[in-house]
């Protein structure tokens, strides 16, 4: 936690607002309107992302025990991957310009809590990648060495129950993870708040706001399927579109006025 | 003969494994949640864990039957 920030300012909690169950829909249409304002600095986040996964995906190709845990954890470190992002549509909603040297910015402000925030993000898909790649390991009795027997037996027969439990356990962590980030990130970018605070603030907007924020996290987890489902050519889009848009399911479920700016 | 690991079968390294290295992971991660609700005062915390979850094994079974049909399996 960082413990440069006063005090006053540490203890200070962001307000929570209650939200209407449709509201996720009205921040993709506005992350979409920011995707179009600040077109090509947008899209170059959801480039890097598509040739992350890529990458992530070929390096695997060899080693199937790593690839669900690898792939997984990858979009774990999806908030902080969006950082450029947030700041564009804060430029955008202060009525600046937003060039792509604002996006370049955010990451060199590098502050500490939200390095810190990376870093756990980071930590926790190691962690699941791990844990991921040791439930193959110890519990799949037959040799997988290739691509489809590794489908046939993680989605099938008798390794059925193995996908569930792995589902159940990355369904979990996978929740965790959004309710600690949700809003987090593009807190910790725009307003004097610990990394402590940014969290606890995560997870009471989901806490007050379960079922529009579990309508939110459908929403991206379909965005997320399909974008792996197109060899992650969908995640050109979809990254920009949903970054843009968690900048204003901040500024929605928080107020954040009474917090002194970064 | 299995090869052995402190005088148990692979098998029974497997099984204990699974039920109790695995359950014992889910029980940290409920224990964090529970923790978490509590620490942050969100209310209705544990609601949105159980949505979550319910829509995370929805895809997963959905996709399960996407996969189990492109590559022609029952």
């Amino acid at each position: 936690m960082d413990d440069r920030v006063p005090a006053s300012t540490a203890d200070a909690q962001p307000a929570v607002r209650e939200i209407a169950l449709a509201q996720p829909l009205a921040w993709l249409r506005q992350g979409w309107r920011d995707m179009h304002g600040c077109f090509g600095a947008s899209l170059l986040h959801g480039v890097l992302v598509a040739v992350g996964g890529l990458l992530i995906l070929t390096l695997t190709l060899r080693a199937w025990m790593l690839m669900p845990g690898a792939l997984s954890g990858f979009l774990l470190i999806g908030p902080i991957l969006c950082t450029g992002l947030y700041e564009l549509s804060r430029r955008c909603a202060s009525g600046e310009r937003p060039r792509f040297a604002h996006a370049i910015g955010a990451w060199r402000r590098g502050t500490r809590p939200l390095v810190a925030l990376g870093v756990l993000l980071f930590a926790a898909a190691t962690a699941w990648v791990l844990v991921s790649a040791l439930l193959f390991e110890l519990f799949v009795p037959v040799p997988l060495d290739s691509p489809l027997r590794f489908l046939r037996y993680a989605v099938a027969g008798q390794g059925g129950w193995l996908f569930f439990l792995w589902l159940l356990a990355g369904g979990l962590g996978a929740a965790l993870v959004f309710s600690l980030t949700v809003v987090s990130a593009p807190l910790l970018l725009d307003r004097e708040v610990t990394l402590r605070t940014a969290l606890l603030a995560s997870v009471r907007a989901v806490g007050d706001n379960p079922a529009p924020m579990a309508l939110w996290a459908v929403l991206i987890m379909l965005a997320t399927a399909a974008s792996m489902a197109t060899l992650m050519i969908g995640f050109v889009f979809a990254v920009p579109v949903i970054g843009h848009a968690t900048w204003h399911a901040y500024r929605d479920v928080l107020d954040v006025e009474r917090l002194p700016r970064r | 003969m299995e090869s052995g690991l402190f005088g148990l079968t692979e098998t029974q390294v497997a099984e204990f494994g699974l039920t109790w290295g695995v359950g014992g992971f889910i029980a940290f991660m409920l224990f964090i949640i529970w923790k978490l609700a509590r620490e942050s005062r969100a209310g209705r915390f544990g609601t949105f864990i159980l949505f979550f979850v319910l829509a995370f094994g929805i895809l997963g079974f959905i996709a399960k039957q996407v996969i189990q049909w492109l590559i022609g399996i029952e």
